[in-house]
């Protein structure tokens, strides 16, 4: 028997052909778990992951004593396969960690519905992608497996690495969940989770006569380890006896760059970032920002975060911490917010809610910073870089700076862009930065405005009683957990990114300086240029996010700043990495007097006015010319009322786009103009 | 409850800078330290050098602008290479800001009778930046809160405006030796914006409701 248990095969039979699921071919357990019927297909001990759910009017392990456990099930798999076929202590450990896996991936991710009374149970079977309906329309019936292959793959899996990637596709098409409204998030992402999970649950676990350790506390059962699910009524404060941790973090450093070098800081985080995603305790990793899983005593978990962190904390970066430690009945992506709502008094019970959850939690905000950082006073200068260490003495070009040790490191590994610092530095041409951005704080917002814009229409549209209605929506919006769907958006934006360099790679002036890091570009400024990441970028954004919000709320931007090569690149970066006041699209330039911020209507607006051939260029220019000159917005205005016959487009859009001005307009044409009057 | 003096300022122009970049360029940030606040008030009223205070700037009042200056060697008449450094400008007519300062009695007297004053403050006088007006002067009471600094001060005096630090984002500000000329000094760890303090709400953006370590 394959003695390898692989935690991320316990759903695999959401992944089963529908028509192969028939009493005659296996042993059906529940709605998507099944053992063989015969023992000589039971060659895994992963096949007591099916155990993880109730056993149809059977066997619930979430309700029974741990020390009962083997004994009830040997007695089932008796009953089934005559004798010869058993679960060991091994075995019961790993099932016992899955189970809280199981549902603690599900709890801390999603909203997990099922004991809410009144809510109509609404079968689906479609993955709903919240940003991109398109997904909707995949049957992925056909895509599924047979039989055979699923006991194949049970049986013969060594690795869950394999598994995931060999089915991605298929994982990240099927829903966790089939029913509405739970079926937002990927099977991919709730299997990634559950594996993770466990891994780390498990290394912190013992069986010691038939008992779990945890803790040096002794759990015997689900319930027993869980605690009480509500924060609120009956047995609410009822603490489970194991605690594990979430933490959000978030990376930021205080270097300014300086010279062009200096930006392989970004390289060093992304280095860094990738070699901690891969780790069990990371459950999303980001190039800024990553969420932890950590298990164990408190200190335990501190320990663990602390050597998660500490290469970031020695190269000089900066990870600010909301972190949270609670009973796996209570640990959740959303208790940061419900402390803040119940402390503000905007749920029922807030008192109550608050007791409960200082007495089974704790939340508190932790930053780990350089070690330089330890240290009260520096004589002398600060590095002109970090500004956190002391700087030594450089001389580069005539030009005297101060920089520590860290900081010279990172210059040292080279120039990271040379036609920038040699061809286009002497050319003295005009550059243009750019950057996407993934603000994690919008998104999360986002999400929950749709998830509940989803609950209306699907789920509570169906609930005739108003009261009825209003009480599961309260409910819903305040259980609302949105890791799951942020790390499904997440890695959509990813794939957006890579997209959007593949697609430009055609174009071989606009470059990323530091390979592997998507977000960052940068090409000698053309109008031509500029409009192909434009046009690009709104392009994708339409194929990745048709259905995200796309004004001053959506959660990505994109940032370009045109300006001459030689102004200092600590200023590009600090406007394209700002958060402040960002839209869809933001561009800044101080040459063509402009700093404008836009939405993806708006943009596209203005793009089609420009590229309208029947707007002659000297309309354009006479309205840059009033605006320069006069510096009126109204008196463009009039020009355009006066000239709304026969240019009806730049009226129209004025009149009619919310939030789009003249500025705008003309800010777009000062920086497009050269295409536009070759166009026309 | 915390008692405060309330300076109102208004000014024309500001830098508040940090060291020059790359030879070339000098950033300027957007917050009143402890240390840029006390020394101006040191230099232009000569007031106790035990006077703790720490600015706030309004940000619906100021934008970022540029200026380009090249500094002349008097003795060869030559232009260094030009150097841009950042600056403050008004939005409309004025920047405004508060400078709050630990009530004392004993110092009433002397504070109220700044009302009306100008003083200068930040870098580049000689250049004009820098003019403020104390507009008025109030004595204000601030509820302590938990939540996140919006001020930079010296760690040494937290405890003089009643912060008391759960999570400390550091920084380092530069601190003038007094012993000596108050021209040489050296840099001092320093609480930045963002860290989580206890504190009174005139120095905390945002309320949070996080526990002790």
């Amino acid at each position: 028997m394959n003695d390898e248990f692989i935690p991320e095969l316990h759903d695999i039979g959401k992944i089963l052909k529908d028509k192969e699921k028939n009493e005659n071919n296996l042993i059906k357990l529940n709605s998507h778990t099944f053992l063989p019927n015969s023992k000589d297909k039971l060659g895994s001990v992963t096949w007591w992951s099916m155990f993880h759910h109730k056993v149809k009017d059977k066997i619930d392990l979430s309700k029974i004593p741990f020390d009962k456990w083997k004994e009830t099930l040997n007695d089932f798999l008796k009953a089934k396969y005559g004798d010869g076929i058993s679960i060991n202590d091994i075995d019961l450990h790993n099932l016992f960690i899955l189970i809280l896996a199981d549902h603690l991936a599900a709890s801390i991710s999603r909203t997990t519905l099922q004991r809410y009374r009144g809510l109509p149970h609404i079968e689906d079977k479609i993955r709903i992608k919240l940003w991109n309906h398109k997904m909707e329309n995949i049957n992925y019936e056909n895509m599924k497996l047979s039989l055979n292959e699923v006991v194949d793959t049970i049986n013969n899996c060594k690795c869950h690495i394999d598994f995931l990637n060999n089915y991605k596709e298929l994982l990240h098409i099927i829903p966790e969940d089939q029913s509405a409204p739970r079926n937002t998030t990927t099977l991919y992402t709730h299997l990634e989770l559950v594996g993770k999970i466990y891994r780390v649950l498990y290394s912190k676990t013992s069986i010691r006569d038939n008992k779990i350790v945890y803790n040096t506390n002794e759990v015997n059962g689900i319930g027993d380890a869980e605690g009480s699910k509500r924060t609120k009524g009956e047995d609410a404060s009822k603490e489970g006896k194991i605690k594990a941790a979430l933490a959000f973090c978030n990376i930021s450093f205080p270097h300014s760059f300086v010279r062009k070098n200096d930006i392989y800081l970004l390289k060093l985080r992304n280095e860094l970032v990738n070699l901690i995603k891969c780790k069990d305790n990371v459950c999303l990793a980001m190039d800024n920002y990553f969420v932890l899983f950590l298990a164990g005593s408190h200190e335990e978990c501190i320990n663990d975060m602390l050597s998660l962190v500490e290469e970031f904390k020695n190269k000089g970066f900066q990870i600010d911490i909301e972190y949270i430690y609670a009973d796996l009945g209570i640990l959740r992506s959303n208790l940061p917010r419900k402390i803040k709502d119940a402390y503000e008094g905007k749920i029922d019970g807030a008192k109550e809610v608050i007791d409960n959850l200082r007495k089974r939690g704790t939340i508190f905000k932790k930053y780990i910073i350089s070690k330089t950082k330890d240290i009260e006073s520096i004589q002398g200068h600060l590095c002109d870089v970090c500004q956190v260490d002391k700087g030594h003495e450089e001389w580069k070009d005539n030009v005297r700076e101060y920089i520590c040790n860290n900081c010279k490191e990172i210059r040292k590994q080279g120039e990271p862009l040379t036609i920038y610092g040699k061809e286009w530095d002497e050319e003295g041409v005009d550059v243009c930065w750019f950057k996407f951005s993934l603000n994690q704080d919008k998104l999360n917002e986002w999400l929950e405005r749709k998830y509940m814009e989803y609950v209306d229409n699907k789920v509570l549209s169906k609930v005739s009683e108003a009261k009825t209605r209003n009480e599961l929506r309260k409910v819903i919006e305040e259980e609302f957990r949105p890791l799951a769907l942020q790390i499904d958006f997440n890695e959509d934006y990813k794939l957006m990114l890579k997209e959007f360099w593949r697609r430009i790679k055609e174009e071989n002036d606009i470059f990323m300086p530091i390979k592997g890091y998507y977000e960052l570009g940068v090409f000698k400024y053309s109008p031509e240029l500029l409009k192909k990441v434009i046009t690009t970028y709104c392009e994708l954004f339409s194929e990745y996010f048709p259905d995200c919000v796309d004004d001053e709320e959506c959660p990505i931007n994109l940032s370009l700043f045109v300006e001459s090569v030689k102004y200092p690149l600590r200023e590009y970066w600090r406007y394209l990495d700002s958060k402040d006041n960002k839209s869809f699209l933001n561009i800044r330039s101080h040459r063509h007097v402009g700093d404008e911020a836009y939405t993806k209507e708006q943009i596209e607006k203005v793009l089609g006015i420009l590229s309208d051939e029947s707007i002659p260029s000297s309309f354009l220019h006479k309205l840059v010319e009033i605006h320069d000159n006069i510096g009126s917005d109204i008196f463009v205005e009039v020009e355009i009322y006066n000239n709304r016959n026969k240019y009806k487009q730049p009226y129209n859009a004025i009149a009619s786009v919310k939030g789009l001005t003249v500025k705008k307009v003309l800010t777009l044409y000062k920086l497009l103009r050269k295409e536009v009057e070759e166009n026309v | 409850m915390y008692k405060f003096f309330k300076l109102e300022l208004e000014i024309d122009s500001l830098i508040i800078g940090e060291r020059i970049k790359g030879g070339v360029f000098r950033p300027c940030i957007d917050t009143i330290p402890s240390t840029t606040i006390e020394g101006a008030l040191y230099n232009n009223f000569g007031l106790d050098l035990n006077l703790k205070a720490v600015g706030i700037l309004d940000k619906d009042t100021y934008e970022y602008a540029e200026f380009t200056y090249s500094i002349t060697d008097r003795y060869t008449m030559v232009s260094k290479i030009p150097i841009t450094t950042q600056y403050l400008k008004p939005k409309k007519d004025k920047i405004k800001a508060d400078v709050y300062i630990p009530y004392n009695r004993d110092k009433e007297d002397i504070i109220n009778s700044l009302k009306g004053k100008e003083f200068m403050l930040g870098a580049m006088k000689s250049k004009g930046f820098g003019n403020c007006l104390i507009k008025n002067v109030d004595n204000i009471d601030s509820n302590i809160v938990q939540g996140e600094l919006k001020v930079r001060v010296l760690e040494e005096e937290a405890e003089d405006f009643c912060i008391k630090v759960l999570a400390a984002n550091y920084g380092y500000l530069f601190k003038p030796d007094i012993d000596k000329d108050r021209l040489t000094g050296k840099y001092v760890r320093a609480l930045f914006e963002g860290s989580i303090v206890i504190a009174p709400n005139i120095l905390v953006r945002k309320e949070s409701y996080y526990d002790y370590e």
